[in-house]
């Protein structure tokens, strides 16, 4: 049985009824006294009411032609309509305006219509939709729709149809809820629990138990929770203080929103109060953080000399939390008063945080807004600008590269510059690598990084393209080599397919202890030995010498006397032997190498060395 | 006009012109003073008296009402605010849909302050999806950077209840929004997606798992958790677990502590020794140090767990056991308690009977908090004794002297007495101290090397000379290991001190080691002096190793004849000290003047016997003899005769 509609809820439809008045009462007031203090005051509701007044006059797709003669069915939305958003707006429109018998039509059509692929999300949304308008038109209509549908589909109107329910009769939906498959139970419990937030925490909490869903309780005890504190944030916060949980993680968007209203209420000057009152050094920590977010946004001078009274912020973490803000609604006076702090990396950083803000506002206006920045701080606006620019117009990017004065950020914003190009054409972007004069200087830097980078998506192309680069100086080493590490970790055959393509000299030893690394990771050790023996005598020295400490690592002592002898260099036979009895000294006993090993890996000892080797063993 | 009265105008006003353009439903949007909150509230706690567990307790103004009409109001509203739901989310599409960047952006940010523009938190999550959805479709960069406005795991719960909102038709966006993010945020993210439960089908989730980069593995550890989490195990099925435990199955081994966590936290604390001593019975077991060590750190994962929500309880139940047991278990539960409340935790420490372990979980807290929340720690600094900063600071920047290096390098001078010598002559703490410093330094200088020494010779490094001097050194020497080239050409460019050899020596020192002719080719550059000596030298010594003793002879003849003589005789000395016995010989047989075979002769005699030396017989030394002049003879035989007397 239905209940009559509440005092309050009639209200509220009133209220509805005179807002055409207010609204236009309350747009004189807020122009005479939100507007003039302050320009930058952004809260959610004005940014709504202006960008909503401001679209009216916008021809957008769904300003013209008027919405219902666009929307009619629900095959129009999939034909008027290919924006998500756009469609989803159009759905709730016409569900909305929809009476009973239109909703049953409605929900036919979205039940019996085919979807292309990418549409097939779109099936459950709108049952879901449907759903939400039908259960508070006709509970028992919709209890009926549900049950002569297959689950597959009825799943999606359960969270509607238990909502409305459990809001008339909680114990019958949970009755009905009870009689559900339990891969259902989950949804059933959600519309249960959202409809029944007023009753009893543990009778919630035993029915998540029963459905099986207790976090989704919770989580919804704790929504509840924030909006009764809200009602009366003074003894929301008394309570939060005695609450021994109040450190906690999950508990934090609670805090900070009671510590909101409590600064709305009081004023900033509730600041070292509230932060004050908690004695959690990380409560402490993020709630300051979030609160001079806060209180940036309408009073950025005052939150940032706030910031500046924080104990030992060695790294102005507060201030840039202000920056953060300030820089976007006042750039000028944000920079204006970084700059009177004293010299410092943090004011520096401050500085390039708040250049990087003000130019990012509007970058096609680059030109005009550079010429207000100090010409110090010019290469981060740069910078800035072209890693903005980079992603959809290199030429652009590029344009501003050559007008940077520090090496340093040019080589930054180069990278950045390559890393994008490379995503939308590879070639391009290698071509500029290796032809531009602006680069000289780091260039060999910017295509390691670019070979690294493009080894991940296409180590092929990358390979043959590290190949293409010559090597310079004798002693220099081959990008290629860059390739096979990159692929050593997860597609190990395919770097030890490339080895033999790799140019000889350092880039191939160097290419070489990459790969017997990856052997002896792998514990195929005797193959990592086996591979130095393909290498010059000179080049055998390092490459073993440098394996030795490896095999000691990745090996028992049994499996290191087993292929000692098969390390042709005898300095390194040497090394691993002494890296061996070095564990073995230090090792537990359980560990530990025994007398017969430990002499056996003595023959492997050059004379040299055994004296100092014999000492190590000593007791 | 206050803030609270600027802010209910401009509500009024949006709900007003909503209402104009035909969207009026968003008078569900909240003012502070709006009264139906506070009439919802008032509702509640009808139902709420007597009943201990019921969370609308708190609410600010009850009303004489009766328990049965109260519920079937309140369900009444519940209902006709899911209408009005349906038409402030209408409302709210219309205005995202239309939106720009920058307006998404102001009410993004606006509702991160003030969660409840929607009276249910979730209607504002939802809310927050829609604006992501559409600064996705418009410029992700955007959408990442409102998303960066959150720090750490406060982004990540946030991101998860947002992700639990987004409408299952969007889903690309979702996807391609969690793609541009990295590490825990992207699985919370994802988490939070398959939490929302908007998305029923396995196969559906592993698909999107797989776009955004995400292993199937984590999906389906994902479902398994929440199952888990939501079945309390009895002391068999937990004894059972650690029974059948596999140290390859990552997850499960993950999911072991929480099991265990949760066991104590429903059976009650008595509980606690009899599951700790199931991982000590794990512990006695032939394991691996690795295994060993993961174990170690679930058991005291389970301790921090459990101390949560009392870590002062925690803490006292923990004192008799953890001496007992293991002091680290003791360390856990104070390094929540001390993120909790640090004064309670120092006053209980300073007690007699823990007199013997404060010093200790003291340095476990600092060292914990410093890697985990180095800015929180830094920030709280006077919450902990004075005479650990210092420790702290140090432990700050160890921890980040990896990844951040000169954020490390920036804490050092907070050190008290860090730039002055002292560090560096005294043996226990001071010398760790010093070590740690140097290996910050170093650490640095192979990040940045010109951006270290311009760091240690400004004034913000505070250095004493002498140590400025010092950490050069070590800039250099590390330097020198990653890129010796410019590290010499740079070290040429510093000022030459009295009485101090030149960085470029040094450099070269280093440089000999990895390539010798490389080195041999660079000494030439050196500058004269002490430097230049030095230079040779160490590089006279290397040729030396590498028997390249005529080509080290011919090197030394560069030196001015002083310089020259001194090179000669050192050289022969190293040459003396060669082993085995062959070699020896072969080496003073490629000295070009009878004085350098006789100095390496008579060196090898000298140290016979000695450790890195040659064991000589007397057929050898004999054979050896044969090198020396008269003078060094006459000197030999003295030693010999002596040595001979004293072995008898």
């Amino acid at each position: 049985m239905l209940h009559c509609p509440p005092k309050k809820f009639l209200v509220r439809r009133s209220f509805f009824g005179v807002s055409v008045c207010f609204g236009i009462f309350a747009l004189v007031v807020l122009c005479f006294h939100v507007l003039s203090p302050r320009q930058s005051v952004a809260t959610t509701a004005n940014v709504l009411t202006a960008s909503h007044s401001e679209l009216q006059q916008r021809p957008t797709e769904s300003a013209s032609p008027p919405e219902t003669s666009r929307v009619g069915s629900i095959e129009d939305l999939f034909r008027n309509y290919s924006d998500g958003l756009s469609r989803l707006n159009a759905a709730y429109e016409l569900i909305g305006n929809a009476d009973e018998t239109l909703l049953l039509d409605l929900f036919d059509q979205v039940t019996q219509r085919t979807y292309a692929k990418e549409d097939d999300l779109w099936k459950p949304e709108l049952i879901e939709l449907i759903s939400s308008r039908l259960a508070s038109v006709n509970l028992d209509k919709t209890v009926s729709l549900y049950e002569s549908l297959p689950l597959d589909d009825a799943q999606y109107m359960l969270y509607e149809m238990m909502h409305a329910w459990a809001s008339k009769d909680f114990d019958e939906a949970v009755k009905f809820a009870r009689q559900q498959k339990s891969s259902v139970h989950s949804i059933v419990l959600r519309g249960i629990v959202d409809a029944s937030l007023s009753l009893p925490a543990k009778t919630l909490t035993d029915l998540g138990v029963e459905l099986g869903d207790v976090a989704y309780v919770k989580r919804a005890l704790a929504a509840r929770q924030l909006a009764l504190d809200l009602a009366d944030p003074d003894k929301a916060w008394e309570n939060l203080l005695d609450d021994p949980t109040i450190h906690l993680e999950e508990n934090f968007v609670r805090v900070q929103a009671v510590a909101n209203a409590l600064i709305d209420k009081y004023g900033t000057s509730e600041f070292n109060n509230l932060i004050g009152s908690i004695s959690s050094p990380a409560l402490s920590y993020h709630l300051r953080k979030s609160t001079l977010t806060k209180i940036a946004r309408n009073d950025p001078e005052g939150a940032f000399n706030f910031a500046l009274d924080t104990p030992n912020d060695v790294y102005g973490t507060m201030l840039s939390t202000v920056i953060d803000t300030w820089a976007i609604i006042e750039p000028e006076n944000a920079l204006s008063s970084v700059s009177l702090l004293p010299p410092s990396t943090v004011r520096d950083q401050l500085q390039e945080q708040v250049v990087s803000e003000w130019i990012l506002r509007d970058p096609n206006q680059f030109e005009t807004t550079l010429g207000r920045i100090p010409i110090e701080l010019r290469d981060t606006a740069r910078q800035s600008v072209i890693e903005h620019l980079a992603e959809d117009s290199v030429e652009a990017a590029l344009k501003i590269l050559p007008e940077m004065t520090d090496r340093g950020k040019q080589k930054q914003a180069a990278q950045i510059i390559a890393e994008s190009w490379s995503n939308s054409d590879v070639d391009a972007a290698f071509q500029w690598l290796v032809s531009s004069t602006e680069i000289e200087s780091y260039r060999v830097d910017l295509l390691s990084s670019f070979i690294e980078q493009l080894s991940a998506e296409d180590a092929n192309k990358a390979f043959d393209l590290a190949l293409s680069l010559p090597i310079r100086e004798e002693g220099d080493i081959g990008l290629e080599v860059i390739v096979i590490d990159q692929l050593i970790p997860n597609e190990f055959s395919r770097a030890v397919r490339l080895l033999s393509k790799v140019r000889p000299g350092k880039t191939q030893l160097t290419a070489y202890e990459s790969i017997a690394s990856g052997l002896l990771t792998r514990q195929r050790t005797n193959e990592a030995i086996e591979l130095g023996t393909q290498l010059s005598e000179e080049d055998q020295v390092r490459f073993y010498n440098n394996l030795a400490m490896d095999i000691v690592i990745e090996e028992t002592g049994a499996k290191i006397l087993e292929v000692l002898p098969n390390v042709p260099v005898k300095e390194a036979r040497s090394h691993i032997a002494e890296y061996a009895l070095l564990f073995h000294s230090v090792a537990d006993e359980k560990d530990a190498l025994s007398e017969e090993q430990v002499e056996a890996l003595l023959q492997h000892i050059v004379p040299a060395d055994l004296k100092r080797v014999l000492l190590i063993l000593q007791p | 006009m206050s803030q609270t009265e600027q802010r209910n105008v401009i509500i009024a006003l949006t709900i007003g012109v909503m209402v104009c353009v035909g969207c009026g439903t968003f008078f569900l949007l909240r003012p502070d003073s709006d009264s139906h909150v506070v009439e919802q509230n008032a509702v509640a706690p009808q139902e709420t008296v007597g009943d201990e567990d019921l969370l609308d307790s708190e609410s600010p103004t009850p009303q004489p009402q009766s328990k049965s009409s109260s519920i079937e109001q309140s369900r009444s509203e519940s209902q006709s605010e899911n209408n009005d739901t349906f038409d402030s989310k209408h409302a709210l599409l219309n205005v995202v849909d239309q939106a720009n960047e920058d307006e998404l952006a102001a009410v993004f940010i606006e509702s991160l302050e003030n969660p409840m523009v929607f009276e249910s938190i979730n209607a504002t999550y939802w809310m927050q999806s829609v604006v992501l959805t559409k600064l996705v479709n418009v410029d992700i960069n955007k959408a990442k950077s409102l998303l960066n406005r959150l720090s750490g795991r406060t982004a990540e719960i946030f991101l998860y209840n947002v992700m639990g909102e987004w409408n299952r038709v969007h889903v690309s966006e979702a996807i391609k929004l969690l793609a541009s993010l990295e590490g825990s945020l992207q699985e919370q993210g994802f988490q939070g997606l398959v939490d929302g439960g908007k998305f029923l089908s396995q196969s559906k989730l592993i698909e999107m798992a797989s776009t955004i980069g995400l292993e199937q593995e984590f999906v389906t550890d994902l479902q398994d958790r929440q199952q888990t989490a939501q079945v309390q195990v009895t002391w068999k099925e937990l004894e059972q677990e650690f029974e059948n435990i596999d140290f390859t199955d990552s997850s499960n081994l993950l999911q072991l502590p929480h099991t265990a966590a949760n066991y104590i936290l429903s059976t009650g604390l008595d509980s606690m020794p009899e599951v700790l001593g199931l991982f000590d019975k794990l512990l006695q077991n032939n394991l691996s140090d690795t295994d060993r060590l993961t174990l170690k750190a679930h058991r005291r994962s389970v301790v921090s767990e459990v101390s949560n929500n009392d870590p002062e309880g925690v803490f006292e139940f923990m004192v008799p056991l953890a001496k007992e047991k293991d002091l680290d278990l003791l360390s856990a539960a104070a390094q929540v308690w001390f993120w909790v409340d640090p004064d309670a935790l120092w006053d209980r420490l300073n007690a007699g009977d823990l007199r013997g372990v404060k010093r200790k979980i003291t340095q476990d807290i600092i060292r914990y908090w410093s890697w985990r929340e180095p800015d929180v720690v830094l920030i709280s600094l006077k919450t902990l004794p004075p005479e650990y900063h210092d420790q702290t600071y140090l432990d700050i920047a160890q921890g980040m002297w990896y990844d951040t290096p000169f954020k490390a390098l920036k804490l050092l001078p907070l050190i008290a007495d860090w730039s002055t010598p002292q560090h560096q002559d005294v043996f226990g703490k001071s010398s760790m101290m010093s070590f740690s410093i140097e290996q910050i330094i170093s650490n640095a200088a192979e990040a940045a090397p010109l951006a270290t020494i311009e760091w240690i010779n400004s004034n913000e490094s505070q250095l004493h000379d002498s140590m400025r001097t010092k950490y050069l050194d070590d800039v250099f020497e590390s330097w020198s290991q990653s890129d010796p080239i410019r590290a010499f050409e740079m070290a040429l460019k510093m000022p030459l001190r009295e009485d101090e050899i030149g960085l470029e020596a040094k450099v070269l020192q280093t440089l000999v080691y990895s390539d010798l002719d490389r080195a041999i080719a660079l000494v030439p550059r050196v500058r004269t002096g002490e430097t230049k000596a030095f230079a040779y030298e160490r590089i006279s010594r290397q040729m030396a190793a590498q028997d390249r003793i005529s080509e080290a002879v011919k090197l030394g003849e560069d030196l001015p004849e002083l310089e020259r003589e001194k090179f000669n005789r050192n050289l022969a000395s190293r040459v003396g000290h060669r082993t085995p016995f062959d070699r020896l010989v072969s080496g003073i047989g490629q000295l070009p003047t009878l004085e350098m075979k006789s100095k390496a002769a008579s060196t090898a005699i000298y140290t016979k016997g000695l450790p890195m030396s040659n064991d000589l017989t007397d057929s050898q030394v004999n054979e050896l003899k044969e090198f020396l002049t008269d003078d060094d003879r006459k000197r030999v035989e003295i030693i010999l005769e002596f040595d001979q007397d004293a072995s008898e």
